[in-house]
């Protein structure tokens, strides 16, 4: 393992001040199964570490009348098991139950996994059908951004070297919601998708068989996770059927952009974005219709 | 050079303070600090869960630890788990089903299994598959594993009388 210094900040103004002064040559640890995995395999050597563990509001999940936040250093182990989260958001702590192993999920955390950016994250997809909010701290201040305002490309996000990501906001459950997430791998754990699929459908409360709202977000089928419009495009205001969901699930595949590589070939990848498409449409369906 | 911390770790009951350096893992400290070497080191990466240890309860692999993250800590190692000579009943039905053959995997199988049967005494084979994804076994083929974990989930059930075995 490279040489470092480590710091052990207690505020987000302290962690700020320490990236002002390191810049580049700091890494922020939350969790460690990504950083410290980069820095045994040599691609990352920073000279610093400022760990987060010891600020405290990171580490914090509020359920209030605006929704939910979630600290960005929750441990996914504690978003899997959150009886909120699983009652109001399941398809969240369905994805967080999916990453790696207990071990992993015991350490790695919500935030790590948003900043990481990889293409297959596997909160990535779930939060971003939930229309989740992210909080961001800088030099000037906190801002706000949407998950599509996130991710640039692979293992490349909208932060700065000088901020932090400090919360994800969730807005209230709505009646008539539901969600799923769905992640295929070539083992059932501790692998890395070769396709994910999130998906969240609204009812209409008017029309009950009409779709009011949905998204679906796709994983580790192009250089980020994305948001399939075409789905939004066949669905919204139509009458659901088990055909329109193929119609759907058959129009991902247009918008997808995967690549052949050790764990899949393209045309699988594109195939597999279809089915896993089809299934989490099905089950946010049948949860939000409450069957 | 870098400048070393001073942490404390409360490891298998014993508390110890020690000057780390920012680089160093928890393994590195379980293993060469203080010769507890049951603790293994198979990937390096969090993959295998030869390295699992129990920190504050929960099983975490500790190759992807910093000692200086551990501070505070309460650690258990495989070595804290029998009582003097009397080995838990954990390491009892692992021996028993035979679940045992090179041994590698075998502490982190253990751990893992603690912490499963510490949350849900009663798991159904799934839950085990589950709760053990993250240890791998290149010897047994995980079958004997398993029936080693539902034994010891047998064992550790309250007797008809109401007094449960010591976990």
């Amino acid at each position: 393992m490279c040489r470092f210094e480590h710091h052990a900040p207690t505020t987000l103004e302290e962690v700020i001040i320490l990236l002002t002064k390191f810049g580049a040559e700091a890494k922020l640890l939350a969790g460690g199964t990504d950083l410290l995995v980069f820095m045994r395999h040599g691609r990352l050597a920073p000279k610093h570490i400022i760990e987060l563990s010891k600020v405290n509001e990171l580490t914090r999940i509020d359920e209030t009348k605006d929704g939910f936040i979630i600290g960005a250093c929750v441990k996914l182990r504690d978003i899997e098991r959150n009886e909120s989260i699983r009652r109001c958001y399941t398809h969240i702590a369905e994805a967080a139950s999916q990453v790696g192993s207990v071990q992993i999920r015991n350490l790695a955390t919500i935030g790590g996994n948003l900043c990481t950016a990889s293409p297959a994250g596997d909160m990535i997809p779930a939060l971003m059908v939930s229309d989740a909010e992210l909080r961001i701290a800088g030099t000037n201040g906190m801002r706000t951004l949407k998950m599509e305002e996130f991710f640039k490309g692979p293992n490349e996000t909208a932060l700065s070297a000088t901020e932090v990501l400090v919360s994800i906001h969730l807005p209230p459950p709505k009646p008539r919601t539901g969600g799923a997430f769905f992640k295929l791998g070539v083992r059932n754990a501790m692998d890395i998708s070769i396709a994910s699929a999130a998906a969240k459908i609204t009812m209409s409360e008017s029309s009950p068989e009409v779709v009011s709202e949905v998204k679906v977000a796709l994983g580790s089928v192009a250089p980020t996770v994305i948001l399939s419009r075409n789905v939004e495009r066949v669905l919204i205001g139509k009458r659901i059927s088990d055909a329109l969901i193929e119609e759907a699930a058959r129009s991902v595949m247009d918008e997808v952009k995967p690549i052949t590589d050790h764990r899949a070939s393209e045309q699988y990848r594109r195939l597999m974005a279809s089915v896993l498409t089809k299934r989490a449409l099905k089950l946010a369906l049948q949860r939000a219709i409450g069957k | 050079m870098s400048i070393t911390k001073r942490v404390r770790l409360r490891i298998n009951g014993i508390e110890h303070e020690l000057d780390v350096q920012p680089y160093e893992r928890l393994i590195d400290v379980l293993r060469y600090r203080l010769g507890l070497t049951g603790t293994k080191e198979g990937c390096s990466t969090g993959d295998c869960g030869a390295c699992s240890v129990l920190m504050d309860g929960k099983v975490v692999p500790s190759c992807l630890v910093l000692a200086v993250s551990a501070d505070g800590r309460e650690i258990i190692t495989i070595e804290g788990l029998a009582d003097g000579d009397q080995l838990h009943l954990i390491q009892q039905a692992f021996i028993e089903c035979g679940a045992v053959q090179c041994g590698f995997c075998t502490p982190g199988m253990i751990l893992a299994t603690k912490a499963l049967l510490d949350e849900n005494p009663n798991p159904t084979v799934e839950e085990i598959k589950s709760a053990l994804s993250g240890n791998l076994c290149r010897c047994t083929g995980y079958v004997k594993i398993i029936e080693a974990v539902m034994a010891a989930a047998a064992k550790l059930k309250p007797c008809s009388d109401g007094v449960q075995n010591e976990s």
